[in-house]
């Protein structure tokens, strides 16, 4: 036997529409067999049928009664029956629209609302206590965001899903009010339930935290493939959210429908073209020992979609000498030469704050003293800056026991106390 | 909320009551209301199954005895009361009809 099976979501929100839905159905030959999770399945059949859902949970007597009016019962999705009947003209199962509004308002119960409410302060709380999402949020460098771009993309993952669940709570909200004060029309009644729309909400997160995932460990053909979803998935939300004309305009509602996730999928193959024009799937982080090798130093590896960031740290305090000792050596790879700048330009000026004299005098200071220092534009420290001449980068500084030097799209950070070491290390790190 | 509800009966309230005066069960009760209306009202399923059991808690109606799956309802004094109260309120309206005289 032959099944059609048809995508659901959407047709579920408004029960007369799903009524004309399944009705335009049974006129070119398909009869309603049943309702998977988010799937119409039709079976073949050749005559035109009424359909009508009904909510109440009554007893055999009712059933009973259903049937001997000749209703044919069909299936049940989430709490909601599916009945047809041969006659076009039979009588529905609901003729009174204030005792059909009650039965779908005791579907609307408020736990939903309050379990909404719970997960939305929840989310809030998660973004604006925890200092990683603040911070990232509130990051105003521009080369801050290619460095930190996994923290960025799932900073504002968790903000977009909030807004989708602040969404989700107003409407609630606004559909609970809307049956309670009998201000529905007859032809937008809802049929959807709550539970289900929180699975919706749940995959969601699911499909979220797998990109996040997948950015994380910059697993590149992979992220295709998930923003594919992603794009489809956010069709569907907004056949949710933009549902209320539908299928009460019957014709070219499934084209438009086919051409917004289609153009929506191109949008977003379009971005992701451009994100990955001419990138490697991995970056050559070439030579990934640090310059030296007899200290004790924490390696420390991040990747995205722009570069690979590979630092080499110690700090300690030193008995012997009474003193704190810090080296470092931070070598980026970046994709783009632009980025590449930016990174660098932002690197230049950073370390200038850090060793500037007047900053340093003030934070001695009492708070109510204190002079607020600004960082300096990048022409600015150029000027107070010495470029170290070298065959082995394009443009080298050796300021105050810092490097830091770009050679094309390879930048390196360092402290080094002798400047003599400067043409050994960038050897060792750009070739 | 439910006793706002039936402050004023819609027709289909009203001729679930009016069928009610010997005892019936549901599936009678929507046969006798089309029947007696000549079709002109019609109680779906749903809502006849809704509107009972909340007539039973106003005390409109008694649940008489149960068979084969099938509750019988009839009318109590209270609903009797009820309808009435709806009798001198439609006879209102039609005094008050009758008084203004509009010409056809």
């Amino acid at each position: 036997m032959k099944y059609k099976y048809v995508y659901a979501q959407g047709k579920l929100l408004i029960e007369d529409e799903c009524i004309a839905f399944l009705e335009d159905m049974s006129k070119q030959g398909w009869k309603l067999k049943k309702v998977l999770f988010s799937l119409f399945v039709f079976e073949k059949c050749d005559k035109s049928l009424k359909y009508q859902l009904d909510y109440s949970n009554y007893d055999q007597e009712y059933i009973n009664a259903i049937e001997q009016m000749g209703y044919e019962y069909i299936c049940l999705f989430n709490d909601i029956k599916f009945y047809c009947h041969k006659d076009l003209n039979a009588i529905d199962l609901q003729t009174d629209s204030t005792t059909h509004e009650l039965n779908i308002l005791k579907r609307y119960k408020i736990l939903y609302l309050i379990f909404e409410l719970i997960l939305l302060v929840a989310m809030f709380l998660v973004c604006f206590s925890s200092t990683n999402y603040s911070t990232v949020l509130r990051e105003e460098m521009p080369a801050d965001f290619y460095i930190h771009f996994n923290q960025e993309v799932l900073a504002w993952g968790i903000f977009v899903l909030m807004f989708y669940v602040f969404l989700q709570f107003i409407k609630n909200i606004n559909i609970r009010y809307n049956i309670k004060h009998r201000r529905l029309k007859k032809d937008s009644l809802i049929c959807f339930h709550p539970l289900f729309r929180l699975f919706q909400f749940v995959s969601l997160i699911v499909l979220s935290a797998f990109i996040i995932f997948l950015f994380y460990f910059s697993v590149k053909p992979l992220i295709l493939i998930s923003i594919f979803l992603i794009a489809c998935f956010f069709s569907n939300i907004s056949q949710i959210l933009f549902n209320d004309q539908k299928y009460s305009k019957k014709k070219n509602i499934k084209v438009k429908l086919i051409a917004y996730t289609f153009t929506l999928l191109a949008i977003s193959l379009i971005i992701f073209q451009a994100f990955m024009k001419d990138k490697p799937i991995f970056n050559n982080i070439g030579d990934s020992k640090p310059y030296y090798q007899y200290v004790d130093l924490e390696a420390n590896k991040e990747s995205n979609l722009y570069l690979t960031k590979l630092e080499f740290s110690e700090s300690g305090y030193f008995e012997d000498t009474e003193d704190n000792k810090y080296h470092s050596e931070t070598y980026y790879d970046v994709n783009e030469k632009k980025v590449a700048q930016i990174i660098f330009e932002q690197l230049i000026i950073d370390n200038e704050f850090l060793t500037n004299e007047t900053r340093i005098e003030e934070a001695d200071k009492p708070i109510e003293e204190r002079k607020e220092i600004k960082h300096k534009t990048y022409e600015q420290v150029k000027q107070k800056y010495n470029q170290y001449k070298t065959s082995y980068a394009d443009i080298c500084y050796y300021y105050k026991n810092q490097l830091i030097a770009i050679n094309d799209s390879q930048i390196l950070e360092c402290t080094l106390d002798d400047s003599n070491e400067i043409n050994s290390i960038l050897k060792h790190y750009f070739n | 909320m439910a006793r706002k509800e039936f402050e004023t009966l819609t027709p289909q309230m009203f001729y679930i009551l009016l069928v009610l005066n010997i005892p019936r069960h549901g599936y009678e009760i929507m046969n006798e209301v089309s029947h007696i209306s000549n079709g002109e009202i019609q109680i779906g399923a749903g809502t006849l199954y809704t509107l009972l059991p909340r007539f039973q808690t106003e005390g409109y109606i008694d649940l008489i005895l149960t068979k084969d799956q099938k509750k019988v309802y009839k009318i109590t004094p209270l609903g009797i009361k009820k309808l009435q109260k709806e009798k001198t309120r439609m006879e209102k309206q039609l005094s008050l009809l009758e008084a203004m005289n509009h010409e056809v």
